[in-house]
């Protein structure tokens, strides 16, 4: 069926004012393919993944560097000594060698559990806040105290991972 | 629809910078379709529309943290960026774009109203002003996809242009005379051309 255009100015307008309204109704039917949202999710996801700390790093590295830096002189001082003073049989008996019972929880985003074999293990203590804040286990009975934990400092200096120390790690 | 509430982006925004896919998955849908018709409407071409669209979201990305909603609108500000991008794949941006082919199969939509004349005649006049919307020149083209199809404000036009808002106004009329007498020419054949 063949439609005539009767060319006056109100028909012209008319015409312009529906092909105009019906594109906008079209344009809101358009979107990008999904590969686009695909690509984007995976590159937002990989820019995420180890390039900012997590909270829990960030936290302890705040509040336990100090702690940590000084700590970890003191431990590489003792050691030092201890292996120049006494037998060598006696020379590996140090708390923060022995393995706690606890595993290390790692403190970047996505990486594998740390062990003791990745870095320096280093005797601290965290308040039970800051760790129940982060997500990690507490003894009810050790709310509001200080915790003893032990970090794992990385060969960068970094801490990779904290874990509560077992009681009986003072006693070694 | 463009959506250009600034207080619906920014707390979305603001989890963005923080790492939240899922905060940037809804930020992507609500404008993805702006960003995309807009660039292919300007260019013609699905490919680059597709690829403007990913830069833009990706120059998102790397200013996130800086972005400040009450500046002006993420709708407008990922259009801006987008447009930059058409600009870059087209070497030739003045010459005529091929009437985006993706609309066409859009248009059988158009025929299954109740009222098929009517339905037809709506068609018709689509076709028409997508076709005569292509061979338009850029610069008039771009401000009545924005202010015409899109909804942008003048302010918001100019911002995505890299002009002032009264040049806006003055393109706008100046290209819906220009697209009126299009349509009264008849209209070359349509052919594809390279992106």
């Amino acid at each position: 069926m063949k439609i005539e255009k009767n060319p006056t100015p109100d028909r012209d307008a008319a015409w312009l004012d529906a092909g105009l309204e019906g594109l906008r109704r079209q344009l809101l039917r358009l979107g990008a393919p999904v590969s686009v949202e695909r690509s984007l999710l995976a590159q937002f996801r990989a820019s995420q993944m180890g390039s900012r700390p997590s909270p829990v790093r960030l936290l302890l590295q705040q509040f336990l560097l100090p702690a940590v830096a000084l700590g970890g002189a003191v431990v590489i001082s003792l050691s030092f000594l201890l292996k120049v003073s006494t037998p060598a049989d006696l020379g590996t008996q140090t708390a923060w060698t022995a393995p706690s019972m606890s595993p290390f929880y790692a403190l970047a985003r996505g990486e594998a559990q740390p062990t003791d074999a990745d870095g320096i293990v280093v005797p601290t203590e965290v308040s039970s806040q800051t760790l129940q804040d982060f997500g990690l286990p507490v003894d009810p009975s050790q709310v509001g105290q200080p915790v003893k934990a032990e970090v794992l400092v990385g060969t960068g200096g970094e801490i990779i991972g904290v874990r509560l120390s077992d009681e009986r790690d003072e006693n070694r | 629809m463009v959506w250009k509430s600034k207080a619906d982006d920014g707390a979305l925004i603001a989890k963005v910078a923080h790492g939240d896919a899922k905060a940037f998955t809804i930020l992507y849908r609500r404008h993805q379709r702006a960003v995309y018709a807009f660039t292919l409407m300007l260019s013609g071409s699905e490919q680059i529309a597709a690829d403007a669209t990913q830069e833009a979201f990706i120059e998102f990305l790397k200013v996130t943290r800086r972005f400040d909603p009450e500046q002006g609108s993420l709708a407008a500000w990922l259009c801006g960026v987008a447009r930059n991008c058409v600009h870059r794949h087209r070497r030739d941006f003045d010459a005529p774009i091929a009437a985006a082919s993706q609309l066409e199969a859009l248009e059988s939509v158009a025929h299954e109203s109740v009222e098929p004349l009517a339905s037809l005649e709506r068609a018709r006049a689509t076709e028409a002003v997508r076709r005569a919307l292509a061979r338009l020149e850029p610069a008039y083209r771009e401000v009545l996809i924005l202010c015409t199809l899109q909804d942008f404000s003048y302010a918001q036009a100019a911002a995505i242009c890299g002009i002032d808002a009264d040049l806006v106004r003055s393109r706008l009329s100046r290209g819906k005379r220009r697209l009126a007498e299009l349509l009264k020419e008849p209209s070359p054949p349509q052919a594809r051309r390279a992106a």
